[in-house]
């Protein structure tokens, strides 16, 4: 019985090893952020930093080059902006002071380099060049000057691998301006997004924004995220189906700012 | 001659390991429009034409295990390499006697057609729901298969794929 059995295995050593394989990679496939994968590939980071680093400053210096002369442009226009602001903001602080508002919009951010910007075109796992060692840590948020980017998965001593906002399985919770309406915002395909379930009784209009609801432990209140393009009414004929284009355009992403909770909270 | 004949094989590994270090740390710049090549499949079919099933099956699953874990891509898809790179490896494995028989061009189709099928069904699940079938295999699958392919074709002239075709 033993020596049928072993003669089977040898026999079929080939078709065995690749029916266990297959099962360990179905395996993996159902396993969504493991963190034992999440913390080899931040140590592999960490090892490349120093080869990576080079490459992507130098890829993104092309582009800071021509971002410079519309920076340039974009300065005389915000100067103007700036002087503006700054007598609505002396005017908000009254007006805050006097209503006991407390000011919740005054992140520490800190600016970090993309060093990897996954295997193939719209991947949605990033990898920037700092890591615990900056106060780094897992779900801490990525910003862009546009809006919301995503969230840290996993920590290095000088990298972090982050998952952007535009991946199938995440969810956000949002919030639509002005009506105020809170909603669950998913990515929809490209750079646009989806926001379901909303009751067709609350009046909802393109061009609306949609920031973060501050409802979620990751993501803090008032962070831009999209705008909306199109207002539909679902099949079932109660509920809205929100279309919208996020802030953000991913794939042209280079830097990202990190807002840390540690950071902010020490602060 | 069997000497010279492993020194090639061992040289040929080295080669095409720094080449996937090299596709590693400069992921962006090897991609032409996005369109990167994949180097750990190029020594796979290396390895199934000069080494025992057994390790070119471990092989196999290892080297896709690497590219999930040196090259994500998406959160959903760790597996995806290491269970594609198994299965078009079994199936070339089961079609080896086949296709070393071949010569030139039909050898060299085959060798292509294996590269489109591993591409074909890999893309078709990494970008199902949001990029239609065709599309995918337009845009992704034929130029990856063809970057692919010709730096196969430039390792194949210094170090043959199979001795028969050189």
């Amino acid at each position: 019985m033993l020596s049928k059995l072993y003669d089977f295995i040898i026999r079929k050593h080939l078709e065995i090893l690749t029916i266990i394989f297959v099962g360990v990679s179905l395996i993996l496939l159902s396993q969504t952020e493991n963190q034992a994968v999440l913390r080899v590939q931040s140590g592999w980071q960490d090892v490349s930093l120093f080869l990576k680093k080079p490459a992507a400053e130098q890829q993104h210096k092309k582009r800071v080059i021509e971002e410079n002369k519309q920076l340039r442009m974009d300065i005389f226009r915000l100067n103007q902006e700036v002087a503006r602001l700054q007598n609505l903001d002396t005017e908000n602080e009254r007006l805050r002071e006097m209503i006991g508002f407390r000011d919740t919009s005054h992140y520490d951010l800190l600016p970090s380099l993309i060093v990897y910007k996954g295997y193939k075109n719209r991947s949605s796992v990033i990898t920037i060049d700092k890591g615990q060692n900056e106060g780094i840590l897992a779900d801490d948020v990525i910003v862009d000057k546009e809006g919301l980017v995503g969230r840290i998965l996993s920590s290095g001593k000088r990298t972090s691998i982050a998952s952007m906002i535009i991946e199938p399985d995440i969810r956000v919770s949002v919030r639509i301006n002005p009506s105020r309406v809170y909603g669950i915002l998913k990515w929809h395909h490209g750079n646009t997004f989806v926001i379901e379930d909303i009751p067709t009784t609350i009046d909802i209009k393109p061009g609306w924004t949609v920031t973060t609801s501050g409802l979620s432990e990751v993501y803090p209140a008032d962070i831009p995220v999209g705008v909306i393009t199109t207002v539909l009414t679902s099949e079932n004929g109660f509920t809205h189906m929100i279309e919208g284009n996020y802030n953000v355009s991913f794939k042209n992403l280079r830097e990202v700012f990190i807002l840390s909770h540690a950071r902010n909270e020490t602060k | 001659m069997l000497e010279t004949k492993q020194n090639r094989s061992f040289i040929a590994y080295i080669v095409m390991s720094i080449l996937f270090i090299i596709s590693i740390i400069f992921n962006d710049f090897i991609s032409i429009v996005g369109v990167r090549p994949d180097i750990l499949l190029i020594m796979l079919l290396f390895f199934a034409f000069n080494e025992r099933p057994i390790i070119v099956i471990i092989a196999a699953f290892c080297f896709g295990l690497l590219q999930d874990i040196f090259l994500p891509g998406s959160l959903q898809y760790w597996g995806l390499a290491p269970l594609f790179k198994t299965l078009i490896i079994y199936i070339l494995l089961k079609l080896l006697p086949f296709i070393e028989r071949l010569r030139g061009f039909y050898f060299l189709a085959s060798v292509f057609s294996t590269i489109l099928i591993y591409y074909i069904f890999y893309n078709l699940l990494y970008y199902s729901g949001y990029v239609k079938p065709l599309i995918t295999f337009y845009r992704y699958s034929l130029p990856e298969t063809a970057y692919t392919f010709l730096i196969l074709l430039v390792l194949n002239m210094i170090f043959p794929l199979h001795n028969k075709n050189r």
